[in-house]
């Protein structure tokens, strides 16, 4: 039982999600060991089931999940659409990254320009004044 | 009042006269000068410049402005070396040192425009007029990394197109 509840603890988490490499070459590779873990897993259950008290209920409980397991969708093919997400993610990660680069680019262009504008405003203000305070 | 006396009296008066009808010119080539500037044209404003600077030797503005002029045409290396001239002979005079900081600054001679901004700070008075341009070129360029000032846009003399320096 132990076996199975260890499937989603060794799934990564949505944190690790954004640093993690999957092999793009072996996709669904993951959920397939997973997948044989399980049914071990399942196998094992149902085999020392009628060795342990209440092992009825137990081989019931076992044989229903090895049912939903042979009529769920595919393992491999659900690893395949994790893969394409997370290379999803990532993709979104580093646009996210050039758009904030191009931001600063932008913010700090603006900051130049109003900067020079200003300097150049006031260079010829001072002309003004130079002009007019000749006689002073 | 001897004769003598009263003659050099009229000689006085007719040179303040003088001194004063040249000022007048001047002070009309330079407003000249700055409106041919506002509308780009910096050969003219540049001649209308040396104009007021002949008439009026004295003055240290027609020279600061001549300066500001070829500053603002992009020549920032012309207007340096321009500025230095003028400093020299007037040393004591803010807006020529004013405009070569700004030249330097400008120029890709940072460090020189910066040491010679504080020394400028250190002498004009709170109340001098060239304050604000002292402020703000402090403003502008403290804290400035010097890569981070944009190549002049440069006006070449006598031509339609405005090319970027370097």
């Amino acid at each position: 039982m132990n076996n199975i509840s260890n499937i989603g603890r060794g799934a990564p988490s949505i944190q690790d999600m954004g640093t993690q490499q999957p092999k793009a070459s072996e996709p669904g590779k993951f959920s397939k060991l997973m997948g044989n873990v399980a049914d071990g897993a399942l196998t094992a259950a149902s085999v020392v089931a009628p060795l342990v008290p209440g092992g009825q209920l137990i081989q019931a409980a076992v044989g229903g999940l090895k049912e939903l397991r042979g009529s769920g969708p595919d393992l491999g093919g659900a690893g395949d659409q994790m893969d394409k997400m997370w290379a999803m993610q990532r993709e979104n990660q580093v646009f996210n990254l050039q758009y904030m680069q191009l931001q600063e680019a932008t913010q700090s262009d603006n900051r130049r320009f109003s900067t020079m504008s200003n300097l150049m405003k006031v260079r010829h203000d001072t002309a003004k004044a130079a002009i007019n305070n000749m006689h002073v | 009042m001897n004769a003598q006396e009263k003659q050099a009296k009229i000689d006085r008066f007719n040179e303040g006269d003088l001194n004063d009808a040249n000022l007048n010119d001047a002070q009309k080539a330079l407003k000249k000068a700055y409106l041919l500037l506002s509308f780009g044209h910096f050969d003219e404003a540049l001649a209308a410049c040396s104009e007021a600077a002949r008439l009026c030797p004295g003055n240290s503005v027609a020279p600061a402005l001549h300066g500001a002029i070829l500053i603002a045409a992009g020549r920032a290396n012309d207007a340096i070396q321009f500025l230095s001239r003028i400093i020299r002979r007037y040393p004591n005079d803010a807006l020529p040192r004013l405009y070569f900081c700004e030249a330097c600054l400008l120029g890709g001679r940072f460090q020189r425009g910066m040491k010679e901004l504080e020394k400028i700070g250190a002498t004009l008075p709170e109340d001098s007029p060239w304050r604000e341009f002292y402020e703000n070129l402090r403003a502008t360029f403290d804290g400035l990394e010097p890569k981070e000032i944009p190549a002049p846009l440069v006006v070449p003399p006598a031509s339609e197109e405005a090319t970027l320096q370097g």
